[in-house]
């Protein structure tokens, strides 16, 4: 009986004192701080993309609706109720076909390449070091490539277009902006491929599986989520690039006569595209004509292609990576 | 589902073509040195490099097959990378270098003729993590006779891959969720599927790598269950840092431990004892064998 209560009267003392030092401890304000500083980050994103798109959705809209489909299917115009982006929206399509077609493919396989197959020795490193620095060269210096490469060397890179003397075509545009995401390609397909466990390559192997039948069957299913976003969003990347074309030529005004989606002759003709015609809209006088609303309205164009292409990107990673569980 | 079975088999068929023996010309066996039949492996004075850093030193043991071989020692002692020779799994690893002899039946495994995806095949591996491929329960057991060419319909496949799930004590468990991702198991029912996998292409030895590090005491003791009617059909290295797992099941057991030079202060895996489990456990000839299994050190 004695036994209990004095240990009652211990158990609260013992209970003041873990009470006072659970309780006591002052404000965490260098922690606070961080998190206000954290907000305000966040805060400065937001406010600036909602002024972005607050200065030119209502405007491009407005614009928009009151062209109807005709801002989409006309040609270009000196004329601000007349604009139309058809030749700009075909340019841009060229050039994502042809980051598609060429870059895709070849990028990702090189990043195989170096992922499963070279040896990682100093050669190797060197040209993955080189690679990174590739993605970080600027846009313009590319275009001075492409102007040197495929706009002269290679007149036009299109069959008969030297007979013409025009070298700053539509495939030489496409093909310079392949060159420009390449590296990006490499890089992010490389990570990807990077991340792929190595107890899921061991258990390929383990089962008697040989070298491409692991890199088929275990390491790209996995890695094709990271892929995909990697690739998509380097396509909107090279969508929305301005400076390159202008080196290799892009023509502002209206374009010649040839007025299909998909008419594989454009490839040899002079090109435009969505980030050139902006630029030049732009350069409109603001206070005469409707050009500001044309400028917000091809500005809404090109955000809306940009958007598609990263939307796809994110529903081919979701349905990639439920497929691997 | 059915398109996916379709290119594995345009990718079997090409496999089909090749050798089904280790090596291209069959080694005439008369000139190699006597090997009693139920020796499954020889190593003679095998050392291991990563680099130009040794980690296992002279290693001289014999395994018999259908026994049960325990690798038992302190970590770093090599264990796992003397168990990673036995199917070349050692060749991932860039820097990785054998040196000295390993026999498996009579052939050298480091031969330059010998292909190490033929090697495989024929020793399988369940790794310390269970590691099932991200596809359904059917398609881990069904991968390796497909790219190993074994069943060419689908009703052979679906034969392996019951006897395959039957011996691995999993086919009651899984029957009716064949087609459901392997992930969705517990850990146990995963590892028991690795062993499935593992003997689904029909192998002569597998190697198991700490095979239970990863499961609670009753999973464990289901895979120690299933080691033993295993041993029938096959021969079983096991690496393990249990004991007690390695006393309960091996017949025979390998002590390694690790050898600190102070000159260059590099520490190299040794193979101390090897012998009879009884013997190492209840009268080892090595004093640090004894300290060991006695839990004096370690």
């Amino acid at each position: 009986m004695a036994l209990t209560s004095s240990i009652g009267v211990g158990g609260q003392h013992a209970r003041k004192r873990v009470e006072a030092s659970l309780t006591g401890s002052g404000a965490d304000v260098a922690g606070g701080g961080f998190r206000i500083l954290l907000i305000t980050g966040l805060g400065v994103a937001i406010f600036f993309l909602g002024a972005v798109l607050w200065s030119v959705i209502p405007d491009g809209i407005g614009y928009i609706s009151d062209r109807g489909s005709a801002f989409f299917s006309e040609r270009s115009s000196t004329r601000s109720a007349e604009f139309g982006i058809f030749e700009g929206i075909r340019g841009t399509m060229w050039i994502g076909i042809f980051v598609v077609v060429f870059s895709f493919p070849t990028g990702i396989a090189a990043a195989i390449y170096l992922e499963e197959y070279a040896k990682s020795n100093r050669l190797t490193r060197f040209i993955e070091l080189n690679i990174r620095n590739l993605a970080g060269v600027p846009s313009v210096v590319y275009g001075v490539l492409g102007l040197a490469i495929f706009a002269n060397r290679l007149d036009g890179f299109f069959p008969g277009s030297a007979d013409r003397h025009l070298g700053s075509t539509t495939a030489a545009a496409g093909a310079t902006l392949a060159i420009l995401v390449l590296p990006i390609v490499i890089i992010t397909a490389s990570e990807a491929i990077r991340a792929v466990p190595r107890p899921l390559r061991e258990a390929g192997y383990g089962v008697g599986a040989t070298k491409w039948e692991v890199t088929r069957h275990h390491v790209l299913p996995y890695a094709a989520p990271g892929i995909l976003t990697g690739t998509l969003l380097s396509l909107a990347r090279a969508l929305g690039e301005a400076a390159p074309l202008i080196l290799v030529g892009g023509v502002t005004g209206r374009l010649g006569p040839r007025s299909g989606l998909f008419e594989l002759e454009q490839l040899g003709e002079q090109f435009t595209a969505l980030p050139l015609q902006i630029a030049e809209l732009a350069k409109q006088p603001a206070n005469s004509g409707r050009w500001t609303d044309a400028t917000a309205a091809a500005i809404v164009a090109l955000l809306a292609v940009v958007i598609i292409a990263n939307t796809v990107a994110i529903l081919l990673r979701n349905h990639f990576e439920k497929k691997r569980g | 589902m059915e398109t996916q079975r379709e290119t594995m088999d345009t990718v079997l068929d090409e496999d089909m073509t090749e050798d089904v023996t280790l090596i291209d010309d069959e080694p005439d066996t008369a000139s190699e040195p006597d090997t009693p039949d139920d020796l499954v492996f020889e190593l003679d004075e095998l050392n291991v490099y990563y680099g130009s850093f040794r980690a296992v030193r002279d290693v001289d043991m014999q395994v018999k097959s259908n026994e049960i071989t325990a690798f038992i020692g302190p970590s770093g002692c090599g264990k796992t990378t003397v168990l990673r020779c036995f199917n070349r799994m050692n060749d991932l690893i860039e820097t990785a270098r054998v040196t000295g002899n390993l026999h498996y039946h009579g052939v050298d495994l480091y031969d330059r003729r010998v292909d190490p995806v033929e090697v495989r095949r024929r020793i399988g591996m369940v790794f310390q993590k269970p590691n099932p491929f991200p596809k359904s329960i059917y398609d881990n057991i069904a991968y390796g006779p497909r790219v190993g060419g074994l069943a060419k319909k689908g009703s052979e496949l679906d034969e392996i891959v019951e006897t395959s799930l039957r011996k691995a004590a999993l086919w009651d468990e899984v029957k009716d969720r064949l087609k459901d991702s392997a992930l969705g198991m517990s850990g146990g029912q995963q590892q028991r599927l690795c062993i499935a996998r593992a003997i689904a292409t029909s192998p002569d030895v597998v190697l198991m790598d700490e095979p239970c590090s990863a499961l609670d005491p009753i999973a464990t003791a289901r895979i120690e269950e299933l080691m033993q009617e295993l041993k029938d059909e096959y021969s079983i290295v096991i690496v393990t840092h249990n004991m007690q797992q390695a006393a309960r099941v091996s017949d025979q057991t390998a002590f390694f431990s690790v050898e600190v030079s102070s000159e260059s202060d590099t520490r190299t895996g040794i193979l101390v004892e090897f012998d009879r489990t009884e013997q190492i456990f209840s009268n080892p000839s090595d004093e640090r064998t004894e300290n060991y299994v006695t839990g004096r050190f370690g």
